[in-house]
């Protein structure tokens, strides 16, 4: 004799599975974009490869492109991981058999896999039977455009410095001089505290 | 709340360092850009987003229901720091059913910001049920680090069970003394005429009948049934059930509800009633009588359940304050269990007024091909036999399944008691 399963109405059968689809529709959504980011992304650095690297760019880029719908289709996070590592090193193919001096491209390549990452592990978020709140999903993706955009920043940033430091010239030797002006005026500062200290 | 890695955290740490060992590694800058995106999310998160405060309370609409009804939980959350990502269950407890209201949800809250979540509830069934335990998740806005934590704020639910249709009940052999609505057998002061005799010394002047006195040429007064009570004791087998499958009622479910109705019925008629719950746990309750015996019943019948029990019981387990001399004992029993059909066996060789609704396994039970069939067909025997045996001891046996109504499933024992009330005299 077997124990009474826990009681469903109608009413709630009917409210779960249009809950159910609309997250179905939302993780499918931020999935696609995903996946079209990797793919877009894979597609660029194929143009951009020089005819040394396109080869093994396109394998990789092809296999990360894979690697993400196999973590989307399953529902395994760790395979997310291994499509970007796939994705990176589809753009280290580039440096390492193109070598080109300073590659400006890669604060894009890195925002661009931070967005690949982002929407996938979004889209396996939204497989929930948590009931959203109307626009959670479109704050999550304004956040992730945020977060994309202060990366891209960033990584000019850092690319900017890298330059600096490794071309020299009048650039380097202004923010020098500032540091050494900084430093004398720092101890004249310190000099006359010191002085008003004693007297 | 205690806080635990999102399952971003370690991949994006590992890529992140992945990028660095690599941009080492071959001497390129444009790899360390790369990992600072990664690294970036992951210090963003950890240093950005602090512990969530927030704190969550439940209240009913009421602390009664019946059986079917709707009731209103308000789950009220108040916010101490803003929280980007906060997801809401309340465990709904067995018995009852979410009809409007999203639960899980989740919502964002602003510092300080008070919201009421509204779950409507359904009572599926009867029993006494413990709301209150909330379980929240909170994450920020970069969501690094999910905060995990639960509320307890018990509430209890007394649901009572749905009254069967009734109309008439079982009435007892034999009457008490305290006055009630039963017509008794025996002849006193009262309302209903039950016969005339010769006038004796002491009669009552308005007792005699002018009209038989004047036929008869002597004094001859009318006797009287008095209008009194009885006690009956409802004896609830809590042995054994069947249920089947699908969601619909066991035995037990249908044994209480019938012993609820049967309970509300003869208080309301000034009868006494009390309880016997024969199970693995033996539950009783000594007649009495009014509206605080009502609910002492109900809340008794709400704590009834089968719990497994290999240990004989008889009735000599029962105190005896609980089955009063001349008192009905109306057993309401699956008859599954050799137990409970042995003490009713001994009840009425006691000289118990026994009567049994069956509350009918029979229809759960779905009779299978070949060998299961034919065991199907031996249990049925069985059962009618055992029916047989009760009848030829003169207990009355009523059954009664989903598809009738109380009433209907007492008629039989009450045409019972009335043929062998005939064949006695």
């Amino acid at each position: 004799m077997k124990r009474l399963r826990p009681n469903r109405s109608h009413r709630t059968d009917l409210r779960d599975s249009a809950a159910q689809r609309s997250a179905r529709r939302r993780s499918l959504a931020l999935g696609a974009g995903s996946v079209a980011a990797a793919d877009a992304l894979a597609g660029w650095l194929v143009l951009e490869a020089g005819p040394d690297a396109v080869r093994p760019v396109a394998a990789l880029g092809a296999f990360a492109a894979a690697a993400l719908i196999a973590a989307l289709a399953i529902g395994r996070p760790p395979a997310i991981v291994g499509a970007l590592v796939l994705l990176g090193a589809a753009y280290a193919a580039i440096l390492v058999l193109d070598g080109p001096p300073l590659d400006s491209r890669s604060a894009v390549v890195g925002a661009a896999m931070l967005a690949v990452g982002e929407l996938a592990y979004l889209s396996l978020e939204a497989r929930t039977a948590v009931t959203e709140e109307a626009g959670a999903v479109a704050r999550r993706v304004a956040t992730l455009a945020l977060l994309v955009l202060v990366a891209l920043v960033l990584g000019a940033a850092v690319l900017a410095a890298v330059d600096l430091l490794r071309t020299g010239g009048l650039a380097i030797e202004v923010v020098g001089a500032a540091a050494a002006i900084g430093a004398v005026g720092l101890l004249v500062l310190a000099a006359r505290e010191a002085r008003q200290d004693n007297g | 709340m205690t806080p635990f890695a999102s399952p971003r955290l370690v991949p994006y740490l590992g890529l992140a360092a992945l990028g660095l060992i690599a941009a080492l590694a071959l001497r390129r800058a444009e790899l360390v850009v790369l990992a600072t995106p990664f690294a970036l999310i992951v210090a963003a998160g950890l240093l950005l987003e602090g512990r969530p405060r927030v704190n969550a309370w439940l209240s009913l609409e009421r602390e009664r229901a019946l059986e079917g009804e709707e009731i209103v939980a308000l789950v009220e959350l108040n916010a101490a720091t803003s929280i980007d990502v906060l997801e809401i269950h309340l465990l709904v407890p067995r018995g009852l059913t979410i009809v409007d209201g999203d639960n899980p949800c989740s919502l964002r809250l602003h510092a300080d910001e008070e919201r009421t979540l509204s779950i409507t509830l359904r009572c599926d069934r009867w029993g006494s049920v413990e709301l209150g335990d909330i379980r929240m998740r909170a994450r920020g806005r970069i969501g690094m680090l999910t905060w995990e934590g639960r509320i307890r704020r018990p509430q209890r639910l007394q649901i009572y069970p749905r009254p069967e249709l009734l109309q008439s009940l079982v009435a007892p052999l034999d009457t008490q003394l305290a006055t009630g609505d039963l017509v008794a057998r025996i002849r006193a002061d009262g309302h209903e005429f039950a016969d005339t005799r010769v006038f004796v010394p002491g009669d009552r002047l308005r007792s005699v009948n002018w009209r038989a006195s004047a036929r008869r040429g002597e004094l001859i007064v009318n006797e009287r049934h008095p209008d009194r009570n009885a006690d009956v004791v409802l004896f609830l087998d809590s042995f054994a059930e069947a249920r089947s499958g699908d969601e619909a009622d066991g035995t037990l479910e249908r044994a209480v509800r019938a012993a609820a109705t049967l309970a509300g019925r003869y208080l309301a008629r000034r009868d006494r009633v009390g309880l016997v719950t024969f199970g693995g746990i033996l539950r009783w309750l000594e007649p009495g009588g009014g509206l605080v015996q009502r609910y002492r019943l109900i809340d008794a019948l709400l704590e009834t359940g089968v719990e497994f029990s290999y240990a004989w019981k008889d009735v000599n387990i029962i105190p005896a304050r609980t089955l009063p001399p001349k008192a009905l004992v109306l057993a309401v029993t699956p008859l599954l269990d050799e137990r409970s059909i042995a003490a009713l066996h001994d009840l009425r060789a006691r000289g118990h007024d026994l009567a049994i609704v069956e509350v009918s396994p029979e229809e759960i039970v779905t009779p299978g091909n070949g060998m299961d069939a034919l065991a199907y067909r031996l249990w049925l025997l069985r059962r009618a036999a055992l029916r047989a045996r009760f009848e030829q001891s003169g207990v009355a046996v009523a059954r009664w399944n989903d598809e009738l109504p109380l009433d209907a499933g007492l008629e039989g024992v009450r045409a019972f008691r009335r043929r062998a009330r005939l064949s006695r005299r």
